[in-house]
């Protein structure tokens, strides 16, 4: 049992990694099948382990309601939201059209759409507070954002056009340049993280720590 | 002194590795050009002229040139399905030529046409090999032009007068598709809203039918050229038998790079075993975690840890996994409280074991409390929502937005500055990392997430790799420095070296 | 006395209450649009190179679409989408459409009623096929490679693909003459790595402002041959289509909040470092 504890999931890990790097290289018909059937079965792993998610989700509001803890109305919502829903969608399925499709446009959506808009209000006020040039480096950065900021939007090339030339050039070069470097760094760390993981090194995934 | 020594052994080690990589590429050769000028004129001068305008109110001579140098080959590295034409490029070919290929099973046809391509597209650039390492710098011969074209999932059959199929042999374990278009009432494929005069009924359809076997086998092709009425056909009837690849060669200088950078962060690794004491850089975010515990722990408040927005197949949500086992075990010690909304499942899962382990690891099992890893929903925007309600309402002392974030992250995190917690965040989305810097107290920046493993554990195997893992981006910065150099003046070896090859 | 009195305003400013900030930006969203100002849109490269890729492909070209977005990002997204879709109806281009994510049909449903209202010959099937969403991601991906039937047997609305006239001549992603995506995460990664790349199809995007950085490399290294990036790139395509809608009606307000933004950041910086020459002399004096 033991085994099937700590050692099987390390020896799978690395089945599994070698199997797929090696698929990299191996363009016969073969490894794409692999590749295929691998996913699938992820797909299925990943539509069981949502059942598991639903249940924790009530468990928790459930014992939320149960334990009458502030905020408990919040729960109670949240189960009949959760319950309705479901019940619907199994009844009348969910195209348009349909109640589910008419939560979907009159709820769902605005609701949705409210959460992103909340960005315009988060992003003006977190510019306004943390945008200070302390430095001269960071006069060079916020000076290159007005611009960008300005030179995107049709009251810059109102202004002038080469608000509109500075801002594209900024995005397609310095930017590029500092996007470039962060990825590579990024890639660089994931295939040592990933050379870990193959050779059992690293075991977060099995959880329970080291 | 010898350490240093011998990190640039390796590294000139990998430099020649690479080099050697990229001398052994070599283009197929090809036939020898029929691009000499003084050949070119010659064909001028024999009548074969294309597109000629004559201000002159006469009728313009529309013969077609003669397609030259046709070879027919293997598709290299794919699955047996592919085969390509090359044929030599004239200096100057109008748009309103077009070659045309067409294919059978038998020297004899039917000949099934398989692909098209204008005079004016589709070109393969021939650049020669380059020299043994003396010369290394200069190739074998300036660039040629020859048109190209894939004849790939190939469709090989199609319907007789009787609308039966003709169908190739089929290979033991490969498979056959027949043609999915609309069909009449006895299965066969039509050309719909079309009537067959004779018959009275929709026409049968002499498409192609798309059988995509594996491996197919010997094929003959044709090549024809046409501009206008008028055409050239390539007299020889060539033929080539595609074949599945085991091996994708062009990806060879990728293959070596990998196993390169494997070896070393391995190699470093065991190095860390002999001689733990790695340096390693200070990363304020994570020397700031002890401070955010213990704020929270003074307030009586409790830690939000955040793992990210993806699943357990990034990376980053392992690595932020990694980081709240450390945390875990630091909650446990201070007694205070850790909240772990979850966004997916699978992750839910592993982080309950980890929390729970940390708990028992700093001796307080009894204190794991199983409510508080909990799953939230897997919508992005409803996640950000119920998070900021548990921010607003719970009042958390100190945030964790560890792993991968989309456009929410500036939503949790002004969220979180505005009840006054101490925030620190740590992702490899490039794209959220300015949200995080305005917001948030401390940011981890793309790969510091990953090494904070190696940060906060001080463990020997983890260190080494982070040590291979930089050697491995010195490695890049020195080659990217190098080659931008080189081809700033023309010599673009270093960077053919890391393009697929072939 | 009047220097602390300007010191306090300097303060007062520099500590600003962000509900007066939400305010202000509430205000620069809404006044625009009720009294619209009309400023002038410029093209620029990335959005014309996707425009004149859809206009210049022969009378019934295919082109494939993938809607990888959701309610959130419908702001953005859902203009330009409408706009490329009308696009690819007034050239009577034959379109299969595809959504990565679950919550994306019903936009994509919407859009294809209300293009439909104004081309009442693009029909389901003959000229366009909805395909609808499918778990999977990168699967899906490799399977409309091989074929839209056998990845999709029945379209969004219920009816079998394999008797379309649409999926006649374009059963798979790389009889593809183009290929449009509308994202708002890392699908585009995806699409690139395993669809266009793969099959040699030429593809353009269509992106959320936030995610546009992140798909410029792309572009630069010609894997994409334009970007359609945030409202502004939506506003832009509608300017071409000679077809305002609502990007364009939205560029005012857009206009107005980057204004506000900028004047408010720089007053900020103004006053902080004001702040600080008059602290430094307050400290000197003290001195």
């Amino acid at each position: 049992m033991q085994f099937f504890r700590k050692q099987f999931p390390i020896l799978l890990a690395f089945a599994m990694g070698m199997t797929m790097f090696i698929r990299e290289f191996v363009p016969a018909k073969i490894a794409t099948d692999l590749y295929e059937g691998f996913t699938k079965w992820a797909i299925v792993i990943v539509g069981f382990s949502a059942v598991f998610a639903i249940l924790s989700l009530l468990h928790h509001h459930v014992n939320r309601v149960r334990r009458k803890v502030p905020g408990y109305g919040y729960s109670m919502v949240t189960i009949i939201a959760f319950i309705q829903m479901l019940l619907l969608g199994l009844i009348f399925s969910v195209r348009p059209g349909t109640p589910v499709g008419w939560e979907y446009w009159w709820l769902f959506v605005p609701m949705q759409a409210t959460m992103f808009a909340t960005l315009a209000f988060f992003i003006a006020s977190a510019a306004f507070r943390a945008f200070r040039a302390r430095t001269w480096e960071a006069l060079a950065l916020l000076i290159a954002g007005l611009l960008v900021m300005i030179g995107r939007v049709p009251i810059g090339e109102f202004i002038s056009p080469y608000l509109s030339d500075f801002a594209g050039w900024i995005m397609n070069n310095p930017n590029m340049a500092g996007l470039r470097g962060v990825v590579l760094g990024v890639a660089l760390a994931q295939i040592a993280i990933s050379v870990r993981i193959i050779f059992g090194i690293e075991r977060t995934y099995m959880g329970g720590g080291d | 002194m010898k350490n240093n020594l011998s990190q640039a052994a390796i590294f000139f080690v990998l430099l020649f590795a690479l080099s050697l990589a990229g001398f052994a590429q070599e283009p197929e050769e090809l036939p020898p050009a029929a691009g000499d000028p003084s050949e070119i004129a010659a064909l001028q001068d024999a009548d074969i002229v294309i597109g000629l305008e004559e201000e002159e109110p006469e009728v313009p001579v529309t013969t077609v040139p003669l397609p030259s140098g046709v070879t027919l080959r293997d598709l290299p590295n794919d699955d047996g399905t592919g085969l390509y034409l090359t044929w030599e490029a004239f200096p100057e070919e109008s748009p309103e030529l077009t070659y045309t290929a067409y294919l059978a099973e038998t020297p004899n046809g039917p000949w099934l046409e398989a692909g098209s391509i204008a005079g004016n597209e589709s070109y393969m650039e021939d650049h020669g090999h380059y020299f043994p390492i003396f010369y290394w710098f200069k190739k074998s011969r300036e660039a040629k032009l020859h048109h190209v074209l894939l004849v790939q999932d190939v469709a090989t059959g199609e319907f007789d007068a009787k609308g039966n199929a003709i169908r190739l042999p089929e290979p033991e374990g490969f498979t056959v598709r027949p043609n999915v278009g609309p069909k009449n009432k006895d299965g066969r494929p039509i050309e719909p809203g079309i009537i067959d005069p004779d018959t009275g009924e929709e026409k049968v359809s002499t498409k192609l039918v798309e059988i995509q076997p594996r491996t197919i086998g010997e094929l003959y092709v044709k090549l024809e050229a046409r501009l206008g009425d008028a055409t050239a056909e390539y007299p020889e009837v060539l033929s080539a038998t595609a074949r599945e690849n085991w091996f994708d060669v062009s990806k060879t200088n990728m293959l070596i790079l990998a196993v390169l950078f494997g070896a070393t962060v391995l190699y470093f690794i065991s190095r860390a075993r002999r001689d733990p004491n790695l340096f390693i850089r200070k990363i304020n975010g994570l020397d700031a975690v002890d401070e955010a515990i213990g704020r929270a722990t003074e307030m009586g408040k409790p830690i939000l840890y955040l793992n990210g927005m993806s699943s357990l197949a990034d990376l980053s949500t392992l690595a932020a996994l990694n980081i709240l086992g450390r945390v875990a075990r630091r909650v446990a010690n201070y007694e205070s409280t850790l909240v772990v909304p979850c966004r997916d499942p699978i992750v839910l899962t592993v982080a309950q074991e980890i929390v729970k382990a940390g708990f028992a690891d700093a001796g307080r099992p009894d204190a794991y409390n199983e409510d508080n890893i909990f799953f939230l929903t897997e919508d992005q925007f409803s996640y950000a929502a119920a998070v900021c309600g548990i921010m607003m309402r719970d009042k958390p002392a100190a945030n964790f937005f560890m792993g991968y974030y989309y456009a929410e992250s500036l939503i949790l995190a002004e969220t979180g500055a505005s009840t006054g917690a101490i925030q620190i965040a740590g992702t490899d989305a490039v794209t959220q990392l300015p949200f995080f810097v305005t917001t948030c107290d401390y940011t981890l920046i793309g790969e510091e997430l990953y090494a904070a493993s190696a940060y906060l554990s001080r463990e020997p195997l983890v260190l080494g790799s982070l040590k291979g893992q930089d050697m491995a981006k010195l490695f890049m910065m020195v080659v990217i420095l190098i080659g931008t150099l080189l081809v700033t003046f023309g010599m673009s070896f270093v960077k053919d070296l890391f393009k697929a090859l072939g | 006395m009047e220097n602390e009195a300007k010191r306090n305003f300097l303060e007062l400013f520099l500590l600003l209450d962000r509900r007066i900030i939400y305010t202000l930006v509430a205000l620069a969203v809404a006044i625009p649009l009720i009294w619209p100002i009309g400023l002038p849109i410029r093209i620029t490269p990335e959005v014309q190179s996707v425009f004149d890729k859809i206009e210049n492909l022969p009378e019934g070209s295919n082109i494939m679409m993938s809607a990888d977005f959701d309610p959130a990002s419908q702001p953005e997204l859902y203009p330009m989408m409408k706009a490329v879709m009308r696009h690819i109806a007034r050239k009577k281009h034959k379109l299969a459409i595809t959504v990565l994510w679950p919550n994306g049909p019903n936009l994509v449903a919407q859009c294809i009623e209300e293009v439909k209202e104004e081309y009442p010959n693009w029909r389901s099937g003959d000229d366009f096929v909805f395909l609808g969403y499918q778990v999977g991601g990168t699967i899906v991906i490799i399977g409309v490679g091989n074929s839209f039937v056998e990845t999709f047997p029945k379209d969004y609305y219920g009816n079998a693909t394999s008797t379309m006239p649409v999926i006649k001549n374009f059963n798979r992603l790389g009889q593809a003459d183009y290929m449009i995506m509308f994202e708002a995460g890392n699908s585009g990664d995806w699409w690139i790595v395993y669809g266009t790349e793969v099959h040699d199809v030429e593809v353009g995007g269509g992106v959320t402002a936030v995610v546009a950085p992140q798909y410029y490399p792309y572009l630069q290294a010609k894997q994409l041959n334009g970007i359609i990036g945030g409202l502004k790139g939506a506003a832009e395509y509608e300017m071409l289509m000679e077809h305002p809608d609502m990007a364009v009606a939205a560029m005012d307000s857009q206009s107005m909040v980057h204004a506000l933004l900028f004047v408010a950041i720089v007053l900020a910086n103004i006053f902080a470092f004001a702040l600080a020459i008059q602290k430094r002399n307050a400290a000197r004096r003290e001195k």
